[in-house]
C-alpha cells in the first residue's frame, strides 16, 4: 500500500473548468496558451466526452500545436517564452487556425497568466475570446462559471427579445458531467411534456450562436447548482432573466424529478400533469421490479451507501437511496465547501433523518454501494473489494459506453436503480 | 471618466506628481480615484495626510476575493479624493507584477471603477515596464492616456524609452499624452528632454522645477498647492491640460544607437552587454545534469509534457514517501490523472490492480492567487506539516512552472522543515514545470536525484541479485513484464533487489547497491541516460541487453545474465524447453501465414521481434516505414539488409504505399480509419510484452485477422 493522496489535492481545478466550458460549445476550439503538460489531459477529456472527429490518429496531427490530439491545441510554452512572452506563438497558432469559423477561445494556463500579456491585442475578429486567468487552485466550478460569464458578457446579444414565454435555458451543465448528452435529453423530454422548449444549454453541446441568443428564453433552469448558480445570477442581474434553482437538486430519482417538475411548472405557469404522469408510470414499473427483488432478500433496505459527489447530485441521491429504497447513508462527502442551496437542503435532510454525522469525508468507510467518480471508486476497491462502485461523475474508470445512458431524469433513475439492485453483494 | 496612467523610473517623483494632480483636481470638485501600483504602497500617503492605508493584496491574502469588500480597500482622502494602494510582496519574494494584474481583476469583479463614481482615475505605476504585470495599466481597457514622468538624467530617459517601447506593444492607437518633466536642475536638462521628446514624437506637457517645497510637502503631509503658489499654478495648468487633452501620440522610441548618440556612449555600452549576456541563457542550462538529457531537450524539439509531471511520476513510485507538488492544484491533479489512467487501463486490459498508482502518494501545496503574489513559503510550510503527519520516510518537493516563474527558492524555504521533522528526509526537485525540460527530462532528473541523495553507495553487493532500472509505468504491461522477468530470473537462481524507480520503497532504494548487476527495462533515451549516469557517477554495472522481446533476444539476454552470475548450468534447460514450444507454435502458424505480405509503419525503433516471427513464418516484408516521434532514437535491426526500409516516414504516404503494395496486413502503433480497405490492419504495441513468445502471440493475432473481412462494418459508417 502507498501513503495515498489527499482527495482535495487531486480534484480538477479552475483551469479544467474554464477549458471544458469553452470546449462544451459545439463549434468552438480552445487554444491553451500554456505548456503541453497542461494540454494532454484536457484534450483527452474533451475528445472522449465530446468527440467531434472520426479519427484520433496521432500520425495525422503530430507536431506542434495539436501534438497528436484532435482537441485543445497549445502554444507549448517553454522556458524562453516565460521570459519573452507568448505572443509570437499565439500569433502563429491563430494564423494556422485562420480558417476556423467557430468560436476560438484562448485560455491561459496558470503559468501563462503570470506573464500578464495582453493577448487581446492579437485578436483580429469578433469570434475570439481571451481568458487571461482561470484562477489558481480555485474549484472547477469557479473556473467554469467565470469563463461562461466572461463569454456571455462579451458576446450575448442584449437586444434580443424573448421569443417564447415557455422556453428556458439549461444552466450549469458541462461536458465534464457524466452522460451529459443523456442528461440533457432526459430534462428536455420532461420539459417537452409540459410544453417547454429548451433554447440553449450552457455550456454543453450548444452552438455559439445559441449561446449568444441566450436572452431568447423566458427563464433559466439551474441543473447543477455548483456549475450554474453564478451564471444564473449574472443573467438575472445583467439581462434581467429570472432563474429556477431546484430545491431538491438535479432531477434524479422520482422524488427529486417530481419536485423539479412542480417548481418549473409553477415558475413558468404550465401544466405539470403530463410530466408527472410519466414519472408515475416509471414508479409503477420500478415498483414491480423492486418488490420482487425485495421479497427474496429484504434488500435493498438496510444496505449502506456512501456518496462522494457534488451537492446537486448528492441531495437527490440521498432522497433516492434513503427515502425511496430505505438504504443507510454512512458517508456523504461533498466536492465543494461552498454554501449552496443544495448543500443546505442536504444538511437539513440528513439532520432530520438522524444522519447528520454521515456528512463527512469518505475515509474509513465500508459501504455496500459507493456513488462517486471512477478514481475514488478504484481507490476504495483497494481496501473494500466488495463495494459496488457506481459512477455518477468523472473521471470515469474507462468503461466504453455504447448504450446512450443518463444519470438524470427517468432513464438515469432506471440505470442507477438497476446498478444498485444488481450490485449489492452482501447477504443479510 | 478619463483614466490616466503615470509611469516613470523609480524615484523620479511619480507619486508626488500623481498626488498633486489628484489634489488639484479634487480641490476644484473633480471626483478622482488614485491607485498606487507599487509594492511600496506609498503612492497615496500625501493624500491621506501621511497615513498608510491597507492594501488590496493584503486584504486578498487575508480574506480571498469573496470576502473582500470595497470599503476595506478604497479610502477617502484630501478633498474627498479616493485612494487605493495595490501593495505587494516583500522585496525578493513572490511576483509583484502578478499582484498588479490581480488587483485589476478584483476591481473589475467588484465594479469599483465606474463612470458614475469617478471623473478621473489616476494609476501611479512603479518604475520601468519590467514585466507584463507592471504593463497592465497600459492596456486600453484600463487606461486612456499615458504620461511619463522623467528628468534629463540618463537612467530616467532610458526608462522613459523603455516605457514607450512597452506602449507600442499594446496596440497601434495613439495613447501617449506626453512627458512630464520633473527637473533635477542639471545643466541643459530641459533642452535634452525636449530633444528626446522631438525624436520620439511625444510632447512635453509640463516642466516642474526642483523645489524645497516638495520636501516640506512631504514633511507637513500637505499637497504643494496648499502653500506654494508657483508650484500650485504649474499643477493647476498640468491638470487642466490632462482634462482637456484630446490629441494623443504614438511614440517612436529610440534604438540603441540613437540613444547612444543622444546620451553619450560610455554608459550605454555596459548596459547593452549585460542584456545580451542574459538573453543567450537557455532553459537547458538550468538542468542539474545537462549531459543527461531527454531526446526533446537534446534535439531542442517542442517539449512533450513537463519535467514536473515526469518527476512526480517517478518519485510517487516510492510508496512510503510523499511527493509534494508545489504549485496550483491543476498540477497535482494532472499528475494524479496520469498515474490513474495508466492504472485504469492496466486493470481494464490485464486485470492487474496497481494500488500504488490508483492511490499514489501525491499532495499539493495548493498555490493560490495570493501565493503567486506573495510567494509560497507559508503554503508550503502548511503542506509539509500535512505531509509529515502521515509519517512518510521522505518528502519530495517538486516545483511547478508557477513556482519557477515567481522565482521561489524552495531549498531555503524548507530549511526550517528539515530541522523540525528530523526523522523525515527532504528532497527538493526544482523542475519548475517545464522550465527545466519535458516529461522525460523530469523522470531522468528525478532518477538522478534519487541516485545521488537516497542510495547508500557504501552498501556491499550480495550474491545473485539484480536491480531493474527504468521501467515505464505508463505501459499497461509493465507489471506483467516485470513478473515474466522475475520468473525467468528465478529459473536461473537470481533475485530482484530493487526496481529503480517503480513500485518500490525508500529502503529498497537505499540498498540499491546490494545488486551487482543492473538490467534496463528499455534501452531507449530515458533508459540510456539513467544507465549512463549510474555507471559513470556511481560505478553501477549494467547488462548489455535490456528486457528481451522475442525468442532470439531472450536467449541472448539469458546467456548474458547467466554468464554474469556463473549460472550457465541453468541455461540449457530453460532455452531448450522454450525452443521446442516456439517451434511448435511456428509449425501451427506457418501454413496460414507463409507467403503473406506485411507492411510495417511504426515509431518503435526496435521491431526485430515482429520481423523475427514474420521471417520464421516465411512472410514477406514489403515495406518498413519508421516515424520519428518516439522517445527512442536510432532504428536498429539484425535484419537491415533484408528490409525495404524508409526512415522518417510520414503519415501522408501511407495511403499511396498501401495502394501500391497491397500488403495482406499492415502493422502500425495506432490503427487509423480512412485507410484503403484492401489490407488488414493491426497494432504493434509501443511497449511489447517481454520473453520468448512475444512474436508468437502477435502472429496468432495476424492469423486470426487474416481470416476476417478486410473492412469491418463499423468503418463504413465514418462519414455518417
Amino acid at each position: 500500500m502507498t501513503l495515498g493522496c489527499n482527495p482535495i489535492d487531486i480534484l480538477p481545478d479552475a483551469m479544467t473548468g474554464a477549458i471544458l466550458a469553452m470546449e462544451g460549445i459545439r463549434d468552438s476550439l480552445t487554444i491553451l496558451n500554456g505548456p503541453t503538460g497542461c494540454k494532454y489531459f484536457h484534450a483527452s477529456i474533451s475528445d472522449s466526452q465530446y468527440p467531434r472527429s472520426d479519427s484520433i490518429d496521432p500520425l495525422g496531427r503530430s507536431g506542434p500545436f495539436f501534438f497528436g490530439q484532435p482537441r485543445v491545441p497549445t502554444t507549448y510554452l517553454e522556458s524562453d517564452d516565460y521570459i519573452f512572452g507568448s505572443s509570437a506563438k499565439v500569433e502563429q497558432i491563430l494564423a494556422k487556425l485562420g480558417g476556423f469559423n467557430g468560436l476560438t477561445s484562448i485560455v491561459n494556463s496558470p503559468a501563462a497568466s503570470l506573464l500578464a500579456e495582453d493577448l487581446n491585442r492579437l485578436i483580429k475578429n469578433d469570434r475570439t475570446i481571451f481568458i487571461e486567468s482561470t484562477g489558481f487552485s480555485d474549484t472547477i466550478y469557479d473556473g467554469f462559471q467565470r469563463a461562461i460569464i466572461q463569454l456571455l458578457e462579451r458576446f450575448s446579444d442584449r437586444d434580443v427579445e424573448c421569443g417564447d414565454t415557455k422556453s428556458v435555458n439549461l444552466i450549469g451543465i458541462s461536458i465534464y458531467h457524466k452522460h451529459w448528452q443523456g442528461n440533457i435529453e432526459e430534462i428536455c423530454s420532461l420539459l417537452s411534456l409540459m410544453g417547454i422548449r429548451v433554447n440553449s444549454v450552457i455550456s454543453a453541446g450548444t452552438a455559439f450562436r445559441d449561446m449568444v441568443d441566450v436572452r431568447r428564453a423566458a427563464a433559466n433552469i439551474v441543473v447543477h447548482e455548483e456549475y450554474g448558480i453564478d451564471i444564473a445570477r449574472w443573467l438575472e442581474s445583467e439581462l434581467s432573466m429570472p432563474y429556477i434553482n431546484p430545491s431538491s437538486g438535479s432531477p434524479l430519482g422520482f422524488d427529486s424529478i417530481e419536485s423539479f417538475i412542480l417548481e418549473v411548472a409553477d415558475s413558468l405557469g404550465v401544466d405539470p400533469s403530463p410530466a408527472l404522469e410519466s414519472v408515475r408510470k416509471a414508479r409503477k414499473h420500478c415498483f414491480r421490479v423492486i418488490s420482487r427483488y425485495n421479497s427474496l432478500s429484504g434488500l435493498p433496505k438496510g444496505a449502506t451507501f456512501a456518496i462522494h459527489a457534488e451537492p446537486s447530485l448528492a441531495l437527490p441521491l440521498v432522497h433516492l437511496l434513503h427515502d425511496y429504497l430505505g438504504m443507510i447513508p454512512i458517508r456523504v462527502s461533498l466536492t465543494t465547501e461552498r454554501d449552496l442551496l443544495t448543500r443546505r437542503n442536504l444538511e437539513g435532510h440528513l439532520r432530520e433523518r438522524g444522519f447528520k454525522d454521515s456528512l463527512t469525508a469518505l475515509e474509513e468507510a465500508y459501504p455496500d454501494v459507493l456513488f462517486s467518480d471512477g478514481n475514488t471508486i478504484s481507490k476504495h476497491k483497494l481496501i473494500n473489494p466488495l463495494v459496488e462502485g457506481i459512477e455518477v461523475s468523472l473521471p470515469s474508470h474507462g468503461f466504453a459506453d455504447v448504450l446512450p445512458k443518463a444519470i438524470l431524469g427517468i432513464r438515469g433513475t432506471y440505470i442507477l436503480l438497476e446498478k444498485v439492485l444488481n450490485g449489492i453483494y452482501r447477504v443479510y | 471618466m478619463k483614466r490616466i496612467a503615470i509611469y516613470g523610473k523609480g524615484g523620479i517623483g511619480k507619486s508626488t506628481v500623481a498626488s498633486n494632480i489628484t489634489a488639484t483636481l479634487s480641490k476644484i470638485g473633480f471626483r478622482v480615484l488614485q491607485i498606487g501600483c507599487d509594492p511600496k504602497q506609498d503612492s497615496t500617503r500625501l493624500l491621506m495626510n501621511g497615513f498608510s492605508i491597507p492594501t488590496v493584496l493584503d486584504c486578498l491574502r487575508e480574506r480571498g476575493v469573496g470576502g473582500l469588500d470595497l470599503e476595506e480597500i478604497i479610502f477617502k482622502g484630501y478633498h474627498g479624493c479616493s485612494c487605493i494602494e495595490t501593495g505587494g510582496p516583500e522585496p525578493g519574494v513572490g511576483c509583484a507584477g502578478r499582484g498588479i494584474l490581480s488587483m485589476f481583476e478584483i476591481l473589475q469583479q467588484k465594479g469599483a471603477i465606474r463612470d458614475d463614481l469617478y471623473d478621473m482615475v489616476i494609476y501611479d505605476v512603479l518604475g520601468d515596464v519590467v514585466c507584463g504585470g507592471f504593463a497592465v495599466p497600459l492596456r486600453r481597457e484600463h487606461s486612456d492616456v499615458i504620461y511619463i514622468v522623467t528628468s534629463g538624467e540618463f537612467m530616467s530617459l532610458y526608462a522613459t524609452n523603455n516605457i514607450l517601447k512597452g506602449v507600442r506593444n499594446y496596440g497601434d492607437a495613439p495613447r501617449v499624452g506626453g512627458l512630464i518633466c520633473n527637473l533635477r536642475g542639471i545643466e541643459g536638462e530641459m533642452e535634452l528632454i525636449d530633444k528626446y521628446a522631438g525624436m520620439v514624437g511625444v510632447p512635453t506637457v509640463a516642466a516642474i522645477p526642483r523645489s524645497a517645497s516638495f520636501s516640506i510637502s512631504e514633511k507637513d503631509r500637505d499637497p504643494v498647492n496648499e502653500f506654494d503658489h508657483e508650484l500650485g499654478s504649474i499643477f493647476s495648468k498640468l491638470s487642466d491640460h490632462i482634462i482637456n487633452q484630446d490629441e494623443l501620440y504614438f511614440p517612436e522610441p529610440l534604438g540603441t544607437v540613437e540613444m547612444e548618440d543622444l546620451l553619450g556612449k560610455s554608459c550605454l555600452k555596459n548596459k547593452v552587454r549585460t542584456a545580451r549576456t542574459r538573453e543567450t541563457k537557455t532553459g537547458s542550462e538550468t538542468a542539474k545534469h545537462p549531459l543527461y538529457m531527454s531526446k526533446s531537450m537534446k534535439n531542442r524539439d517542442p517539449l512533450s509534457g513537463c519535467a514536473f509531471n515526469g518527476a512526480v511520476s517517478a518519485l510517487s513510485q516510492i510508496k512510503d514517501s510523499i511527493t509534494l507538488c508545489h504549485g496550483p492544484r491543476s498540477c497535482s491533479q494532472i499528475s494524479h490523472q496520469r498515474a490513474m489512467s495508466s492504472a485504469k487501463r492496466t486493470f481494464s486490459f490485464t486485470g492487474h490492480l496497481l494500488g500504488h498508482m490508483i492511490d499514489p502518494p501525491i499532495m499539493s501545496s495548493d498555490m493560490s492567487e495570493a501565493v503567486m503574489i506573495y510567494g509560497g513559503g507559508k503554503n508550503l510550510e502548511k503542506a509539509i506539516k500535512r505531509a509529515a503527519e502521515r509519517r512518510p520516510d521522505s518528502i519530495f518537493i517538486v516545483t511547478t512552472c508557477s513556482s519557477g516563474i515567481i522565482g521561489e527558492d524552495v531549498t531555503s524555504l524548507i530549511n526550517d522543515a528539515r530541522s523540525r521533522y528530523r526523522d523525515i528526509t527532504f528532497h527538493v526537485m526544482m523542475a519548475d514545470g517545464n522550465i527545466s525540460g519535458d516529461f522525460m527530462q523530469g523522470v531522468i532528473d528525478a532518477s538522478l536525484m534519487v541516485a545521488d541523495e537516497m542510495v547508500d553507495w557504501d552498501v556491499e553487493p550480495m550474491d545473485d541479485m539484480v536491480n531493474i532500472v527504468a521501467e515505464k509505468d505508463i505501459a499497461m504491461n509493465h507489471e506483467y513484464n516485470f513478473n515474466i522477468i522475475k520468473e525467468m530470473l528465478q529459473d536461473i537462481g537470481v533475485r530482484i533487489n530493487c526496481r529503480f524507480i517503480c513500485n518500490t520503497n525508500a529502503n529498497e532504494i537505499r540498498n540499491f547497491n546490494k545488486a551487482s548487476l543492473n538490467i534496463l527495462a528499455f534501452k531507449d533515451y530515458l533508459g540510456r541516460a539513467i544507465r549512463d549516469y549510474l555507471a559513470k557517477e556511481h560505478g553501477a554495472e549494467f547488462s548489455k541487453h535490456a528486457f528481451p522481446i522475442g525468442f532470439l533476444e531472450t536467449v541472448e539476454w539469458l546467456e548474458e545474465v547467466t554468464e554474469h552470475f556463473s549460472k550457465q548450468d541453468f541455461l540449457g534447460g530453460v532455452i531448450d524447453g522454450n525452443r521446442e514450444r516456439y517451434d511448435g507454435y511456428m509449425d501451427v502458424l506457418r501454413p496460414e501465414l507463409e507467403g503473406k505480405s506485411m507492411m510495417i509503419i511504426a515509431a518503435s525503433q526496435n521491431i526485430d521481434w515482429v520481423l523475427e516471427a514474420a521471417f520464421d513464418l516465411g512472410m514477406e516484408i514489403v515495406k518498413v516505414g519508421i516515424c520519428d516521434y518516439s522517445q527512442e532514437e536510432g532504428f536498429r535491426s539484425r535484419y537491415l539488409g533484408k528490409l525495404p526500409l524508409e526512415m522518417n516516414y510520414c503519415a501522408k504516404k501511407r495511403f499511396e504505399d498501401i495502394m501500391d503494395l497491397s500488403p495482406d496486413i499492415v502493422l502500425s502503433n495506432y490503427n487509423s480509419v480512412g485507410l484503403p480497405d484492401i489490407s488488414n490492419y493491426s497494432v504493434i504495441p509501443l511497449c511489447p510484452d517481454v520473453g520468448f513468445f512475444t512474436g508468437v502471440e502477435m502472429a496468432y493475432r495476424w492469423k486470426n485477422i487474416l481470416s476476417l473481412p478486410k473492412c469491418e462494418g463499423w468503418k463504413l459508417d465514418a462519414g455518417l
